[in-house]
């Protein structure tokens, strides 16, 4: 299984090049989602060659829908860029794959059964990014109704309370650009009454919750359905290196849960078991 | 002439509905292909009767299978899709891009892109027409001038919310609220099971701040209080109030803002750049307050068309929307931009 990562920022990128990652995936202001700063055309291109100068694979995100004319260009010449440099675009929206073909379908293309399997594939679509929502038996049934896909599933990182292009929640908070998103739902979110009174926390913490999701046990069995990509979301922090190191080493020796002593905290392993969302609320740990 | 819209959960509603003034409704069929609404749902029988009672009035009715469908629910699926076109429905409305394929391959039925598709941009809307979508349901709240941009680029039928709460998922896309706190999977795209109308626990006061609360199969956790949640008119979880008991006392909070999108203002707008289809969401009430809504947005969209140079928002229409919503309305979401 390869493991790619997701940069927010240059540093990163220079960081996770020295990591043991498979591919970095990064992106750029005007299509990220995510809370990406600092980054233009020049910056991509450096990013890209330093990514490909350490023997790992670059991944271009795009996961905003282009809606401007001018958007629309933008997109278009990042295309260009990653087509001319060999690189994978990761889709968010539908829309694009008529800008682009070979390319990753992000799990904001929702692919939920084989029949949006058939029409990704048709498009060009080489690798599927499986939703989180998912349980074992429906990833099973995915990959086996597409074999000449690749399919990658998020092992490590914040899952969101929901995949959307314009989250409400993030409306309230500061934000730059479309659909910025930096896991409001999974931060520390209280609330008070008028007179300033704190009331409650959903979920003791948060809205969905603070804890990261870790698929470590079920690497073997990932792997063995089929799953030939690990993504690891960053939360920007020097720990992360940690965890992607320790997933580059599980993955060579699935089923031992030694690593799991090596990672800091409780964790989840989201809907993988079915629809467990209260499972997921609350914190079951992944080693019970 | 733009079509006013409105999507019903039951037959009760769908004829207040179209009696009122509305010229076709949605009819959200079984729990396992279409989200929202609850648990409220039509089954193949009394979809049939819809349909017929549209017709009869010359009205129509689309039938809403607009469920992140798994493929271990796709045969079903299929069958029903096949029951939706025996009883010449008007159309269908869905969701997952593999679906529309594969409906456009079978019948030749109208297909209607939910606002779930998250047809987020033009491009998006004409992709999903390469795949024999005719109409395009634009996520909330877009801008006006980027639902001009949708008809201009795509030629196809576009249809605009302009009335109902606003929710977290502004683009329709997959909330994983419910799933959270209600223990449903998340294909169903379910807001809020309709069996739940109250949930209360207990758990120890104190210094620590504690983890949950778990009562049937409800779970939810707070520091000072149990929580339960209202079930009187809650739609959505994200706006639905909870009730948190700090000793003896009970408050009354809620994530976001209870608040109904009301656009009459724009009805202009969007009937001279040749919106096809305004809808109106009406929420599970009363049935006195689907009228009204309806009613209200009947008499809005014809004084309009037969006048449309003196035409402007009657105070009468937004004391007699207020007055059945009893919640806040904004009036002007349109015109603060969109997104």
């Amino acid at each position: 299984m390869e493991i790619t990562v997701t940069a927010y920022t240059y540093p990163e990128v220079e960081k996770w090049v020295k990591s043991g990652a498979d591919s970095i995936r990064f992106g750029e202001p005007h299509c990220y989602l995510k809370a990406l700063r600092d980054w233009d055309e020049k910056k991509i291109r450096k990013a890209c060659a330093l990514i490909e100068s350490s023997g790992k694979k670059a991944q271009l995100q795009l996961l905003v829908a282009p809606s401007s004319r001018e958007e629309i260009e933008y997109t278009r010449n990042l295309c260009n860029l990653a087509s001319s440099n060999g690189i994978d675009l990761v889709l968010g929206s539908l829309g694009m794959l008529k800008i682009t073909n070979s390319c990753v379908a992000g799990s904001y293309i929702k692919a939920y059964n084989r029949l949006d399997l058939e029409v990704l594939s048709r498009h060009g679509v080489r690798i599927v990014s499986i939703s989180p929502d998912l349980a074992k038996e429906e990833i099973e049934g995915l990959i086996r109704n597409a074999p000449s896909m690749l399919f990658e599933y998020q092992i490590h990182g914040p899952v969101s309370l929901m995949t959307s292009w314009k989250c409400f929640l993030r409306q309230m908070c500061p934000a730059e650009g479309k659909g910025n998103c930096s896991y409001v739902c999974t931060g520390y979110i209280r609330m008070h009454s008028l007179s300033g009174e704190e009331l409650f926390d959903v979920n003791g913490n948060s809205l969905a919750t603070s804890r990261d999701l870790c698929m470590l046990p079920h690497l073997g069995e990932l792997f063995d359905m089929g799953v030939s990509i690990g993504l690891i979301e960053t939360r920007n922090r020097e720990y992360d290196n940690c965890i992607i190191d320790v997933y580059k080493e599980a993955v060579q020796d699935p089923g031992n849960f030694e690593y799991l002593k090596r990672l800091r905290g409780n964790f989840l392993d989201g809907w993988y078991h079915g629809k467990e969302g209260n499972s997921f609320c609350l914190g079951r740990k992944v080693d019970e | 002439m733009v079509e006013l819209v409105v999507p019903t959960p039951n037959l009760e509603v769908l004829k207040a509905a179209l009696d009122s003034g509305a010229d076709s409704v949605y009819v959200p069929i079984t729990k396992k292909v279409s989200i929202r609404f609850g648990s409220s749902f039509f089954s193949l029988g009394e979809m049939e009767k819809a349909v017929g009672y549209a017709h009869d009035l010359g009205k129509k009715a689309y039938v809403v299978v607009n469920a992140h469908v798994r493929d271990r629910g796709l045969e079903d699926f299929q069958r029903t899709v096949e029951s939706i076109y025996s009883a010449e429905a008007d159309g269908v409305v869905v969701s997952s891009f593999g679906v529309i394929d594969w409906i456009n391959k079978h019948y030749p039925i109208k297909i209607i892109a939910s606002g779930v598709a998250s047809a987020i941009s033009p491009e998006d809307a004409l992709f999903l027409k390469s795949l024999g979508v005719t109409r395009v349901i634009i996520p909330r709240l877009r801008s006006l001038q980027s639902i001009k941009e949708y008809k201009e680029k795509t030629n196809m039928e576009v249809e605009v919310y302009v009335s109902g709460f606003i929710c977290s998922a502004w683009d329709g896309k997959r909330c994983f609220l419910p799933s959270l706190l209600y223990d449903v999977g998340t294909e169903s795209g379910l807001c809020i099971p309709k069996d739940v109308k109250r949930v209360s626990g207990l758990y120890l006061a104190g210094d620590h701040p504690i983890r949950s609360v778990r009562l049937g199969t409800d779970s939810f956790s707070t520091r000072h209080g149990s929580v339960g949640i209202e079930g009187q008119g809650l739609i959505t979880p994200c706006i639905g109030d909870y009730i948190v008991k700090c000793g003896d006392d009970s408050i009354k909070a809620h994530l976001m803002e209870f608040e109904v999108q009301c656009d009459l203002a724009a009805i202009p707008y969007l009937i001279k750049n040749n919106v096809d289809s305004l809808k109106v969401v009406a929420e599970v009430k009363s049935l006195d307050y689907i009228k009204k809504m309806v009613e209200v947005w009947r008499k809005a969209i014809d004084a309009y068309e037969a006048s449309p140079e003196s035409w402007k928002v009657e105070e009468g229409w937004i004391r007699a929307l207020q007055a059945a919503y009893n919640l806040p309305i904004r009036l002007d979401s349109y015109f603060k931009g969109g997104c």
